[in-house]
């Protein structure tokens, strides 16, 4: 057995080591096998995910914001095309550089380039005459010159080459700084074909010399949305390449079609801070994306904002997109297109007649207007005056529409008085107190109070706007000739607290909890109130004062059109109401938002028919205070207020002799016509002085504008009307 | 060449080599797309070629071939010489040896001439109970010292090939080198100004940091600033810090501002001088012993190890470690054959693992190891390995059961699969024809090794049987290598998948294999 070569005679053992190999062998391939059935069978389907977010590039596209329309469908806010200026610091040219290169042709040192690189710099800032770079050069060496003008690109008006005769002749080169390409120009240009003042230049500059490294590459915003002339210029220039480093992009901004009317009822847009997009990024917001701020921009973001889409390109493994035909196919196959959605479009309950309406009619320099619907809440128009231009918050702020705005800033031109500020109520508030009165039994309708000029509480007395005194009064008179003495009475027989309960169920005191942001609750004192916020705590005396509206009541005007609403409508105080319903942006799919009713006022049979006879016979009795005002074609209803500012000294001073600030607020609330109430309409002229004199004419105004918009609409064709459309396939009702 | 020798041709080896090459050729048309040549068809001229030195290699009875060993194993070392002196450097090695037109790899030459050499080396030996280390590994032989003179000669001239060391930057997740650290010469890292690196970040201070060399000839980063401080690995060092390989340095605080330390091997030569005088003493005393013998023919001067130990270590120092893996595998699988005796056997495995598990656990400080590895393996540095296996598996993972069709991978065809055309030619396969498409494939080289593993036991004598194993085993480790390096079950050492890899070296290569295998087949006898 130990001789060489007994293997062969001995085949088994070979056999063995063979088979042992084998199987050794095969159990290698088994491993792969399993191996490669782990990967393609068990996990395949996270690799293939892998292997396509490896070759497609998701690239986003924006949505468009929904539009704000009124209730026949006139676009309020809508969207516009825009364009915005960047620069690329590092695609500015290079000045220096081409300096240096013509310097060292015409024969010069680097030092004496750089220099006329420097001088060159100067003049551009300064508008200085050209630089001669060289004199005295030969015929060659000029002609070499422009040559390397020409390779450089450079125009032969950047560079002037001038022949002197002599014998031979001689060449002088210039550099032109109005026209050689240099950075400094470009700035020049830029600042002249946009009209960019010293601070924004300074600014601007200061931005390119802080970028480093690649973010040259990245454009630096000059101006968002520039106006329609300066894009033109602009554009132009570009085209022609006097502008190396500026590029212009096309955008989308908001645009509000009518300015400042509606103003705050709508809103404005403007950029997510960065601390906001960090909260909201997982809702997709993204950079220089723009939120609603403020009215119904603000309320209904999640509704005008629509969903981006998205779109997918194929790339390479060096992030190159590719054409090839497998691209394409590939592309087709498993590629997303997903189309963006626009967002919704919402639909208000306001009016834009009517709004305009309100907004001419209104006179004075502060106040507001509400007009809504007596029989839902729904709000046909709602003015603060004064106003902005929402336009000019969403892109670039004009700085002469911001002086104008800070020159205004006494009168607090951001400031919703509809619903943010809120005004002692004066007499429009008696008919609280007289409801309040009649609920409670302590008068009815045809009781008389003597009216003497003034009442006397204790060692108070308090006087009545008429110092000779009204004589008898009724529930009625008591409304038509506004006398103090009756609702001074009636308050100290009530006391605060029914009074304030009354006020509370008509909405006083309480946010109305419109669609808006920012609302105010006003205040609605009774006795715990006063206990908390007096050192003296409670009187009668606040009871008395309340009940014309005075002392510490104070209510938005948008809470008097409610109440006033309440008693025109027959007690039902409903949730006044802005957006009428949301439509997706085709107009498919519409949820309407229906009037809500908060609640019921709980009062004797009567008490309303006597308070809105009262109310009918301000206006429309020539004892009333506003029956001067009256209007021909239709029969309103409602009450004048003059809410004092300042306590009124001993002696009665003529308004317009005071200063504007302690003037007093002019009130009218009403309601039309009398018989069958449509519309509510309250009208607060900031120290307007009388309601009589200062409110009602414009509320008068507004409800004459009411009347001859519904001749007209009811003389109209019924098709001429816009009528929503509900398709019941839409996933909005299948959903309901 | 008698007829019935002919008529004696394995068939379905020769089969399953058609279908191989064939789907190899159909696939590499799928790979070279996006490459924008037409690889397949120069692969397909190349096969043609190894068709015709298949069979006249199979035509030569291989008794023939058993006289030539000798003649083929010195050439091959000479050229394996050449290489590691005049061959052409790509990628940090010399692996080409470049002969007129003719780009030829000859460590893949030296495959086949290893195989000729062992089975002639061992064909005739036989030891009861099998062979001992002792007889292969002859430890006084005269070769070893010679061989360690000669490496430390080869390294000496040729060993620093490797690339200095390195600080690397991520750009857009890629490690872009942003200065290479030269000699002892001490650099600089700032915002601006006179520095060697400049970072232009905000929080990096103009004069940063400097790196230097110490006395052990490691890097030390030295921070100059008085505030922002320099970061090693995210904690803030104190005035100064070793560096080592895959360290991470943030200068300041900003996030952007971060370099990676890559270490290289750039220290071999001081050790050299020791080694060179004891590999002389031994020679000295190796010569003693054979004097005494009398004895100095070829098996005398080369031990049986040193057919195998002188081509790899050639072949190391090109450096390729994937070819010498499978030399070193090709080699031990013939030596098994032909039988080790099972102590031999067990000191082997338990010396070896034991030395290498001391060496790599105890000896070997971290950026040794680090060193070591990037010496032996500096083609793929092993950030971008770590990638391109990522990147593999991400092809055969999504080519699910079906594939996604031939000339559809996506990992392919938009070259997202780096070295599709060569060592990653499988995965290119996997994506485009699925777990299926696999198992077609493994099965036809599963079939392949059995059917050239019956060649060597039909075998009419030991010379052929070795020489069949030998052919065997070559194609069976770089298929399995292959593989398990794609599957990212073996780290990325760049052997080639026979018949499939495009490489007119490695297709002659291989033909001459299948070659040796038809020789040995057509020549057998039935027992």
């Amino acid at each position: 057995m130990s001789a060489p070569g007994t293997a062969e005679r001995d085949p088994s053992v070979a056999i063995r080591r063979a088979i042992v190999m084998g199987a050794i062998a095969l159990g290698a391939f088994s491993v792969i096998a399993i191996r490669l059935y782990m990967l393609q069978i068990q996990e395949g389907d996270a690799f293939l995910d892998k292997s396509k977010s490896n070759f497609f590039q998701t690239r986003r596209l924006e949505h468009e914001r929904g539009e704000i329309v009124d209730r026949h469908g006139r676009v309020l806010v809508t969207n516009r095309p825009s364009v915005n200026v960047y620069v690329t610091p590092a695609f500015f040219p290079d000045a220096k550089k081409n300096v240096l290169r013509l310097a060292s042709v015409s024969g010069l040192s680097r030092e004496e380039g750089e220099v006329i690189s420097v001088a060159l710099s100067k003049a551009v800032k300064e508008d200085g005459p050209a630089i001669l770079v060289a004199k005295g050069l030969s015929r060659r060496r000029a002609r070499r010159v422009r040559r390397v003008a020409e390779s450089l690109e450079l125009d032969l008006d950047a560079i002037p080459i001038i022949e002197v005769p002599r014998d031979p002749p001689e060449f002088a080169v210039y550099i032109d700084p109005d026209h050689f390409p240099s950075r400094g120009l470009v700035m020049r240009r830029l600042r002249d074909a946009m009209n960019l003042d010293e601070d924004a230049m300074k600014a601007l500059e200061r931005r390119i010399r802080r970028t480093r490294g690649l973010d040259k590459y990245r454009g630096i915003l000059v101006r968002r949305d520039v106006s329609l002339g300066v894009e033109g210029q602009i554009g132009l220039l570009v085209q022609l390449g006097e502008l190396p480093g500026v590029t212009v992009e096309s955008a989308k901004a908001r645009h509000y079609e009518h300015g400042e009317l509606a103003a705050h009822v709508l809103g404005y847009v403007n950029e997510l801070s960065p601390t906001e997009l960090e909260e909201r990024r997982d809702q997709g917001y993204r950079l220089g994306d723009s939120i609603g701020r403020r009215g119904i921009e603000n309320t209904f973001e999640e509704e005008l904002r629509g969903t981006d889409g998205r779109e997918t390109i194929v790339v390479d493994s060096k992030g190159r997109a590719q054409q090839s035909k497998f691209a394409r196919r590939l592309d087709e196959e498993v590629g997303v297109h997903v189309e963006p959605t626009p967002g919704n479009r919402v639909v208000l309950t306001m009016d834009l007649g009517l709004q305009q309406a309100a907004e001419d009619a209104f006179s004075g320099r502060a106040g507001a207007i509400v007009a809504l619907e007596a029989q839902t809440g729904r709000i046909l128009a709602m003015t603060s005056t004064p106003s902005f231009d929402p336009n000019l918050l969403a892109g670039y702020f004009d700085p002469k529409e911001k002086r104008r705005l800070d020159e205004m800033r006494e009168l607090r031109p951001w400031r919703f008085r509809a619903i943010q500020d809120y005004f002692a109520p004066g007499s429009t508030f008696k008919v609280v107190t007289a409801l309040a009165a009649l609920k409670a039994g302590v008068t009815n309708e045809r009781e008389q109070i003597r009216c003497p000029g003034a009442y006397r509480l204790g060692r108070t007395r308090f006087r009545c706007w008429k110092e000779s005194g009204h004589g008898m009064i009724d529930l009625h008179k008591s409304f038509a000739r506004s006398c103090d003495v009756y609702y001074y009475t009636l308050g100290a027989r009530l006391g605060l607290d029914p009074i304030a309960e009354m006020g509370r169920a008509l909405s006083f005191g309480e946010m109305t909890g419109v669609q808006l942001a920012a609302e105010s609750r006003g205040i609605m004192p009774d006795s715990n109130w006063y206990r908390k916020h007096l050192p003296e705590g409670y009187t009668l005396g606040a009871a008395v004062n309340a009940s014309i509206g005075q002392g510490a009541v104070s209510v938005t005007p948008l809470q008097l059109a409610v109440s006033y609403a309440a008693i025109a409508n027959g007690g039902t105080v409903y949730r006044p109401q802005v957006a009428l319903r949301i439509e997706s942006y085709d107009g498919k799919a519409v949820r309407p938002i229906p009037p809500e009713a908060l609640r019921q006022l709980d009062l004797p049979p009567g008490a309303l028919a006597g308070v809105r006879e009262g109310l009918r016979q301000v206006v429309n009795e020539p004892f009333g205070t506003a029956y001067r005002k009256r209007l021909k074609d239709v029969q309103v209803s409602g009450k004048t207020g003059t809410a004092q500012v300042a306590k009124l000294g001993k002696v009665r001073v003529r308004a317009s002799k005071l200063p504007w600030k302690v003037r007093d607020h002019a009130w009218f609330g009403a309601f039309a016509p009398s018989d069958d109430p449509e519309v509510v309409v309250v009208v607060l002229v900031e120290h307007g002085g009388g309601g009589s004199s200062a409110a009602a004419p414009i509320a008068m105004r507004v409800i004459q504008a009411w009347h001859d918009m519904n001749q007209q609409r009811a003389s109209l064709p019924p098709s001429a009307v816009r009528v929503a459309t509900i398709d019941p396939e839409h996933p909005w009702h299948a959903a309901h | 060449m008698a007829r019935g020798a002919l008529k004696q041709i394995d068939r379905p080896l020769l089969l399953v080599v058609i279908a191989i090459a064939t789907l190899g050729l159909y696939n590499l048309a799928s790979a070279s797309q996006p490459l924008g040549a037409d690889l397949h068809v120069k692969q397909g001229m190349a096969m043609f070629l190894g068709a015709v030195i298949v069979a006249a290699i199979a035509s030569v009875h291989y008794r023939n071939i058993e006289g030539l060993a000798v003649p083929i194993f010195l050439f091959v070392v000479a050229l394996l010489v050449a290489t590691s002196m005049f061959g052409k450097v790509v990628n940090g090695s010399r692996r080409w040896l470049v002969l007129g037109p003719l780009n030829l790899q000859t460590s893949d030459l030296a495959k086949i001439a290893v195989i000729i050499i062992v089975a002639k080396t061992f064909h005739m030996s036989q030891w009861e109970g099998g062979l001992t280390l002792q007889e292969i590994f002859r430890p006084l032989n005269v070769s070893r010292p010679v061989l360690v003179i000669v490496a430390v000669i080869v390294l000496s001239i040729f060993g620093e090939t490797v690339k200095p060391p390195k600080l690397t930057k991520q750009f857009r997740n890629r490690p872009r080198t942003v200065l290479r650290l030269r000699g002892d010469a001490v650099q600089t890292i700032g915002r601006v100004g006179d520095v060697d690196v400049k970072l232009q970040h905000s929080g990096v201070a103009r004069n940063h940091a400097r790196i230097e060399v110490n006395e052990e000839g490691e890097r030390v980063i030295v921070d100059l600033t008085k505030q922002s401080g320099v970061y090693l690995n995210g904690e803030r060092i104190a005035e100064r810090a070793v560096l080592h390989d895959g360290d991470v340095v943030r200068f300041g605080t900003n996030q952007r501002a971060e370099l990676t330390y890559r270490a290289s091997m750039e220290r071999i030569r001081p050790l050299l001088p020791w080694v060179a005088i004891v590999g002389f003493l031994w020679l000295m005393a190796a010569f003693v012993t054979l004097y005494r013998r009398r004895d100095l023919s070829f098996e005398a001067l080369i031990a049986p190890i040193d057919v195998v130990a002188i081509p790899c270590a050639l072949i190391l120092v090109q450096p390729d470690l994937g070819t010498t893996l499978v030399v070193l595998l090709i080699a031990f699988t013939m030596i098994l054959y032909v039988g080790l005796r099972p102590s031999s056997l067990v000191l082997l495995f338990s010396g070896g693992l034991i030395s290498g598990a001391a060496a790599w656990l105890v000896v070997l400080k971290p950026y040794q190891k680090e060193r070591v590895l990037t010496f032996l393996n500096p083609t793929s540095d092993l950030a971008g390995a770590g990638y391109h296996q990522h990147q593999s598996l991400i092809a055969i993972g999504s080519g699910e059961v079906m594939g996604k069709g031939h000339g559809q991978g996506t990992q392919t065809q938009l070259s997202f699969l780096p070295e599709q055309q060569t060592d990653f030619i499988f995965s290119v396969w996997a994506e485009e024809h699925g777990f299926l498409g696999c198992m077609l494939l493994v099965g036809l080289f599963a079939a392949l090794i059995v059917l050239a593993l019956r060649i060597a036991v039909r075998a009419r004598d030991r010379f052929g049987a070795l020489l069949a194993v030998g052919a065997t085993a070559m194609l069976f480790w770089h298929t399995v290598v292959n593989m398990l390096m794609v599957l990212r079950l073996a780290p990325v050492v760049g052997v080639p998948l026979p018949l499939w890899s495009n490489g007119g070296s490695f297709v002659l290569t291989t033909m001459i294999a299948i070659g040796l295998l038809l020789s040995v087949s057509m020549r057998r006898h039935l027992f």
